[in-house]
Order: structure tokens, then sequence, then C-alpha cells
């Protein structure tokens, strides 16, 4: 999340809580208001009662001036004070204490303008009141009524004045007013804090921000690391060749690089995704609550947009591409590092196979890597077999050659070697696997008396007795070492190739054929054609892929040329058309392999196939 | 007539909601009016205390006129009766005033923050004025 983002957040959040805060306060003060002027109407009815006996007891005496005496009782409160009598269902005063102005003369007709409240009186013949505040100058109407013979003989009317209820409404103002400025007070140390802590916060994040990308640094983990990872996606991501533009363009160029990477990506993930500069040039992007399918869209989508996306350098405008891991489900990790860690493992993946794309991480998919207790486990249980891939020789039309391609079976799945054979190197499980392989594929020699070639590392030759093991194994079949080749492959630059040279020419004194891997790829160099001196030379699949192309043909004639000068034999892999299989043809070279041959078939498959049509494609 | 009935009663019993009082006295006087004076326009004259601010209220309405003197007008508000005047409807303003004469059409003030209006059952009779039923508390 970013600070636009939270700052939005918290304003919002902020407004809302204020808003519920005035809305309760008001509705509070309504409530306190009513109430206050029920409790002070309650007191002018107290009051009123009390007049009622002094009324009484004036109207009850013999005094000629009632009037007179009634009129002592008007205060600043009481506004009204008189008697009315029903004569032939005609209200009449008999007694007005009103002042002199407003004094009613005796028997003058009376009519009611309340006339519910009256009505209620000779109902229910006890005391009624009606309070309003916006009479002319009368606040309560106060009824009382004289019973004789349980009939009302007389009504007392006492009306409260409007200035009691102003008094209080006065003294109640003065009480908002107080509350109000309380208020303010309030709200404005809630702003203040609210600034505080927000200053506090900023100066927070920015250590959690890279100052270049201004993306999100690694100590960001600390936080989102008690993050619930359900339902999020973990990826990683690398420029690939960064190294080569900081060299060619300058370190500044690649600073732009970076900054418009992150750009890009922006543009495509939501305020509450992280992106966290994991390293150099490698991020990490957590997508928070998000569909899995729809995550794989979205690194789609992103990839895509960086591929297309031309970054300027100032000078120029360069294209860049990344590589990624991606750990679909990251919540079913120890922690969300645990989680990258395996993201990271699909990076290399992505980056050992050609860059430019993204691999994923999940239980739920095939590619997952196992580790190593499951690779040993799978050894240790002989879940190892070999598929055989035909090659096809271009003049004779005929199957002479088979490439061996170990395979790992663990929970009723099919692992290929680029799985799980790094995880393995330079173990001793590496060796036990060898020492299957050798055995697998010797007994399919013996089966179809075919040559079958199979796959090592240059590496494996550096030791000596690496060859021992192989003539070890042979002893105990027949005349098996004539019928293997040894592909080197090459993964990383031979260091020392003339040692490499004099270990495989003992091979090749045991009548063991050398192949060269991947010719004209990565690591390939002319001088091994010197000192391996190869028999079979396998022209790279990158190349072959593209043999439509003029280019890759001038590249397959200039390699099949050089082969026939170093006495070398060529192989074409990766043909999957008939179209290729004629170009590689007029090219000249020797044999071909590739899906359009043949998939990889395991023996018993081949035996029935290739041996009963004599081994013709 | 049946309009007009509610309306008086209407005025009366929401006229404490009212805020300002002489529209209302205006309202009850033009009510009392037409109740009496069966043309139009009607000439009133007004002369008491208690009804000299419903004049402005009473301009405004296109049916009354008022008049400077009891003897242009149809009927006639006022503190005392006058003199040498007969045959007019004459409203007074006190109970007082009302006992004192019985020529009087009938009383209308304002007392204790309330209207009081009595109808003269005499004059009612001899003026064959039709006093609606509602009205008939007011007649004495």
């Amino acid at each position: 999340m970013n600070l636009k983002a939270y700052l939005k957040k918290t304003i919002l959040n902020f407004f809302i809580i204020i808003t519920i805060i005035f809305v309760l306060i008001f509705i509070l003060l309504k409530t306190f208001e009513n109430e206050f002027y029920k409790e002070i109407a309650n007191i002018e009815i107290a009051h009123a009662f009390n007049l009622v006996y002094k009324i009484r007891q004036i109207i009850n005496s013999k005094e000629k001036e009632k009037n007179r005496l009634l009129n002592y009782l008007i205060s600043n409160d009481v506004k009204y004070i008189y008697v009315i009598k029903k004569f032939k269902n005609k209200l009449r005063y008999i007694y007005d204490g009103s002042p002199l102005s407003q004094r009613a003369i005796y028997l003058q007709p009376f009519e009611p303008v309340n006339k519910k409240l009256w009505q209620k009186l000779f109902i229910s013949k006890s005391p009624v009141f009606e309070t309003n505040k916006k009479a002319n100058g009368i606040w309560i109407t106060f009824l009382y009524p004289i019973l004789k013979q349980n009939k009302i003989d007389k009504i007392i009317v006492i009306d409260i004045s409007l200035e009691a209820y102003n008094k209080f409404k006065n003294l109640l103002h003065l009480f908002n007013k107080l509350f109000l400025i309380i208020s303010i007070i309030v709200f404005s140390i809630i702003i203040l804090m609210n600034f505080f802590m927000f200053r506090l916060y900023k100066e927070q994040f920015e250590s959690f921000i890279d100052p270049l990308t201004k993306t999100f640094n690694r100590k960001i983990f600390e936080t989102i690391e008690k993050e619930n990872l359900q339902n999020d996606i973990v990826a990683i991501f690398d420029i690939d060749n960064f190294k080569k533009i900081n060299d060619t363009y300058g370190h500044n160029a690649g600073d732009i690089v970076l900054k418009q990477l992150v750009n890009i990506i922006k543009k495509n993930i939501r305020d509450y995704d992280y992106l966290i500069r994991y390293g150099g040039e490698e991020f990490v992007l957590l997508l928070k609550r998000l569909n899995k399918k729809y995550a794989v869209k979205k690194i789609e989508q992103i990839f895509e947009a960086v591929r297309k996306t031309s970054i300027d350098i100032g000078n120029q405008k360069i294209n860049i591409t990344i590589s990624g891991g991606v750990h679909l489900e990251p919540h079913k990790e120890k922690n969300l590092l645990e989680a990258i860690k395996k993201a990271d493992q699909e990076l290399y993946l992505a980056k050992k196979n050609g860059k430019n794309k993204f691999y994923i991480y999940s239980e739920s998919i095939d590619n997952k890597i196992f580790n190593l207790n499951d690779i040993i486990e799978s050894i240790e249980k002989g879940n190892v077999t070999i598929y055989l891939q035909p090659i096809l020789n271009i003049k004779t039309n005929k199957i002479e050659k088979f490439e061996a391609l170990a395979r790992i079976y663990h929970n009723n799945k099919i692992y290929l070697p680029c799985n799980f054979i790094n995880e393995i190197k330079k173990t001793n499980v590496y060796r036990n696997f060898t020492y299957i392989i050798l055995d697998l594929v010797f007994n399919c020699i013996t089966h179809l008396q075919k040559e079958i070639s199979i796959n090592f590392f240059a590496e494996d030759f550096y030791d000596e007795k690496f060859i021992n093991i192989i003539e070890e194994k042979a002893q105990k079949y027949n005349n098996v070492l004539n019928y293997l080749t040894i592909e080197i492959l090459e993964n990383e630059k031979i260091e020392n190739i003339k040692e490499l040279s004099e270990h495989l020419n003992k091979l090749r004194e045991k009548n063991i054929k050398i192949s060269i891997d991947d010719f004209g790829s990565d690591y390939s160099n002319l001088n091994y054609l010197i000192y391996i001196k190869p028999d079979y030379i396998k022209i790279d699949s990158s190349i072959v892929k593209f043999v439509k192309n003029e280019e890759s043909q001038k590249i397959i004639k200039s390699i099949v040329l050089l082969a026939k000068e170093f006495k070398a034999t060529t192989i074409a892999e990766f043909v999957e058309d008939k179209e290729s299989l004629e170009i590689l043809k007029t090219l000249k070279v020797d044999y071909i392999q590739g899906y359009y041959i043949s998939k990889p078939l395991p023996l018993n498959e081949i035996k029935k196939i290739y041996l009963k049509n004599s081994i013709t494609a | 007539m049946r309009v007009l009935r509610y309306l008086l009663i209407f005025i009366i019993a929401t006229f404490i909601y009212a805020e300002d009082i002489n529209k209302l006295k205006a309202e009850i006087i033009e009510n009392i009016s037409m109740l009496y004076i069966k043309k139009y326009p009607i000439y009133i004259f007004i002369n008491s205390n208690y009804f000299n601010k419903t004049k402005k209220y009473l301009q405004k309405n296109y049916y009354f006129k008022m008049v400077n003197n009891c003897d242009k007008a149809n009927i006639c508000f006022v503190d005392n009766y006058p003199k040498n005047i007969k045959g007019k409807t004459i409203f007074l303003t006190s109970y007082f005033s009302y006992l004192k004469h019985k020529n009087a059409a009938g009383a209308f003030f304002w007392q204790k923050g309330r209207p009081t209006i009595i109808f003269n059952k005499h004059f009612i009779i001899t003026h064959h004025i039709k006093i609606p039923k509602e009205y008939e508390d007011f007649v004495e």
C-alpha cells in the first residue's frame, strides 16, 4: 500500500468517525434538551399544583375582591390565573386574577382554543396540562377541576408564562454553547493528534521505502510478515541481462530502467498490493486477495507490458525483459520469506531456460520441484526409468540410434531431470542415480543392440573415477560399451579442457562414442572440437527450431561443413515437421531427432514399434 | 360557507402556532365580515387598539376596502359604540361595551393571548343572518 492510499484510507476513516461522533452528540443533545424541558415543565406543574391550594382558599373565602387576591399570585412565571364555570353548556369566567388589561368580567363567555385538552379534562375529571412553546406568551396551560358531588363545578386555569420557558432556554443555550466550545477543543485536539500520528507514520513509512524506485524495501517484511497470506500471491522478478545494461549504458541508465520497470508494474497492480525491491534488480510482488487464475493473467499482463514498453534512457530507447517465479499458495509455507524462496527457485529455472518467462510454483501444478528427500525416496524405491527417443538416419531413413532420457516417478506423476537434477548434483544421490541410469541404458542396449546416447555433464568427467564406474557397470553386460554414446552437456564453462580431453580419450579407447550436446548454444566453444574430438555434434535446438529461416540454415550449413572437417557426424534435434526434415536433408545433416520422428517412449513400446518394422521411420 | 366555517375553526384552533398574531386577527375579521355582509367589496372600518395593526393585511385582500368612518362602512370593529349610527353591523372589542350596547352585532377581542368571539342572538334574528351550527357556541 502506498502513502497516498494510506492517506486516503486514514482521512476517510477519520471523517467517518468524526461524522458518527457529531451525529451521536447531536442526538444526545436533542435527547438531553427534551428531557431537560420535560423536567422543568414538571417543576412548573408542581408549582401550579401549589398555587391551586392557595386559589381554592381564595375562591372559598368570604372575601369580596377575590380577583384582586388572585392577582397577587401572578408572577414572572405565572401569567394568568382565572376560574371558569359551566352554565348551560357554556363556559364562563367567574373569577379572573389576570392584570386589568386582560381581565374578563364576571360571566363573560370563555371559548377554549385547545378544545381537546378541555374534553380530556371533562372526561378524566382530573388535572390536565398542555405545553406549547409558540403560544402567544403562554408556555403551559394547566387545568385543575374542582369537583362537587363527583361533577366538575369549577375549573382553575393557570397559564405559565413563556418567560419561564425562555429563562431555562437561555440556560440551555449557554450549556449548548459551552458544550460546542468543548467539542471544538476536543475536535482540534483529535485533529492535532492525528496530524502528529500521521507525521510519525510518515517517518516510519519512509524508512520502508527504497529511495531510488520508491517501492518498499526489504524492511517491509517485518510488517507484512504478520499479515494473513490466504488468497495472496507472491511473485519474484528479475531484469534479464541487467548487468549488461549497466555495463553498456552506464549505471544512470540502469537506474532509469529500474524506475521505469517499477512504473510499468505499478500501473498494473492495485494500491494495496506490495511491490518490494528485494535486491539490486530483483523485485518481490505480493498481490493481495487475488484469485489464482486472475493472478496468472495479472503476471502475464505485467510481463507483456514490460516487453511492449520501450524505456527512454536519455539518448536512446531500449527494450527490456524480465524473468519471474510465482508462488500461488504462499499461505501454505511457514512464512512469507519461505514462499519467496520457493518462487525464487522458479525464477532460477526461468532464467536457466531462456529468460523472458515466468514459472509457477504450486503443489497443484505438475512441474513442482520436489525436495531432496522426495528424490532420495523415489530413487531408493527404484522409481526411476528411462525413455528412448529415436534418432533417424536421413540417408537410409532408418532408426539407427536412440537418446536415453531419465524420468522419476513420484506420487503418480512423471518428473523430468531438469526439475530435480540441480537439487541432487554434487551429492551421493546423484551418483546412485547415475548407477541406476547406466544399468537401465545397458539393459536397453542388450535388448535393442542399437546405439544409445546418454547425457552427462562435462564436469562429471573431471573425476577419473567416473569412467571406472561406467566400466564397472558395463562388466555385467555383454559388449554394451560399443553401443554407448556419451553426450557432453555444458551447464557451465569447461575450465580444464585438456584434462577433460584426456579422460574422454580413455572412454574412446573403450569404444565409447562422444557427442557434444547443444552445439551452437550458450557455452559452446569451437576449440572443444579440437580437444573433445566428438564423434557426433548435436546441433542446438534453438537453431534447429528456426530452420525455416535463412540465417539458421546458414549456421546449420556451416556446422555441417565444420563437422565434416573434424570427421564428426551431425544430429539435428527438435525436428517437428516434414518441412524441417526436408530442409535439414538439403543441408546434409546426417541424423535427425524430434517429435516428428517420435516422442520419447519406454523400452517396451520401442520394442513393439521399431523392432517389428526393422526400425524404419 | 362550509369552507369558510372550517377555515374559521382551523384558524382559531391553530392560532397559537401562528407567528404573526395580527395576520391571524385580520383573517378572523375577514371571516366574521363574510358571515354578516353578503356583498363585495366589503367596506370595513376599524377603530381599535386591538386591531389597528391588522389593517395592512386587510388592505391586501381584493374583497375588502378600508374606510375612515363608520358611515361609509358595511361593518365596523370599534372600541366604543359610535354615536348616531343605526342599522350598521358593529362589533365591539370588549365584553363590557358589548353588554352596554344591545344593538351591537357582537364582540371580537383578544384576551390572554386568545381570541374571544360573541355573536348577538337578537341581531342575528332581526337581520336574518344565518349562523352555521358549528358557530352556535359563539352566539348569546
